[in-house]
């Protein structure tokens, strides 16, 4: 099974510390992977995306509910060690072209990680062929996230809102 | 840290789309909170305001736009206000005194609508306590 790295992705706001992954053998991230496809053909909704998670979520209010599509084949993990959701950012703007999907760390408004997505060319993303793969791999990224926080191998620093390895280093993989 | 991508997009980002993004944002995530404080569901909104739940879904999932005038409803409906628009002195002087010649403070005046029992009115009052004095030009 090939590995992948869980690193920040932006730490710089005040509410909401954002991770991604990474395969161990790629130069991008999955969410660099997705801003960089789409930053030409999707300008605005490029540009109205990362002000959504850089300014109104990160800076403004946190990963509220409001700002989370749930879908129902997301959901996995049990209680007590926290349920994980694998969500897709919604920003309420009438056709809005993208999807990106997230986690947020035992459904905390403050520990969020970002994976990839892409764009939405029919009524349910089922039928985006582009997309349900995208959600397939962000569940895959989610439940191997989930099982590390469950088996300990990483644990969340509470004092600095981030994830650690759970030997204290910052250098996660999984 | 952030990453150079997100970096590199948000500087060529410009204010206008990111005030447009905070503002809406803002008001999404209001809307959310008076739902939950009254304990409504989305359901419940669409009832009081005699509309389909789906146009209710519409407005919260970003098929719509919200107008000012469904803000107007929701706050209505919600008694509380949604979005507020700050004022200054002189504005309010002149509306309510009539002066001329007065020079702005720069702080809001602290007006403050008044809502009735959401179901008991739909109009709400507006009541203005203790406005500034004007500053003399």
């Amino acid at each position: 099974m090939s590995t992948f790295e869980l690193e920040i992705w932006d730490d710089e706001t005040e509410r909401v510390t954002f991770y991604t992954v990474r395969w161990q053998d790629a130069d991008l991230s999955e969410t660099e992977k997705f801003f960089e496809k789409h930053e030409k053909s999707h300008k605005d909704a490029v540009q109205h995306l990362l002000s959504f998670l850089l300014d109104a979520m990160g800076t403004d209010h946190g990963a509220v509910d409001a700002f989370f599509n749930r879908p129902e084949d997301g959901v996995f993990g049990l209680p007590p060690k926290g349920r994980i959701t694998v969500d897709e950012i919604k920003l309420s703007f009438p056709n809005f072209p993208l999807r990106l999907y997230a986690l947020r760390i035992n459904d905390r408004e403050d520990l969020v990680v970002l994976f990839n997505g892409g764009t939405k060319t029919s009524q349910t993303n089922q039928e985006s062929p582009e997309l349900n793969l995208k959600f397939r791999e962000a569940v895959s990224f989610g439940k191997r996230i989930e099982q590390a926080l469950r088996d300990g191998m990483i644990v969340i620093d509470e004092e600095s809102r981030t994830l650690k390895s759970f030997d204290g280093s910052d250098n996660i993989t999984i | 840290m952030r990453s150079k991508i997100a970096k590199r997009i948000l500087d060529n980002t410009p204010d206008e789309v990111r005030i447009f993004v905070r503002k809406h944002s803002d008001i999404v995530v209001r809307v959310y909170e008076l739902m939950r404080e009254k304990g409504w569901t989305q359901k419940e909104l669409a009832g009081k305001l005699e509309k389909t739940p789906s146009e209710i879904s519409k407005w919260l999932n970003g098929e719509h736009n919200f107008t000012l005038r469904s803000i107007a409803k929701l706050e209505s409906e919600l008694g509380a206000e949604i979005i507020y628009v700050p004022k200054r002195d002189s504005f309010h002087v002149q509306r309510s005194g009539g002066l001329k010649s007065v020079a702005a403070k720069s702080e809001p005046v602290p007006t403050r609508i008044t809502f009735q029992s959401a179901k008991s009115s739909n109009s709400p009052s507006t009541s203005k306590t203790q406005p500034h004095e004007p500053i003399a030009a």
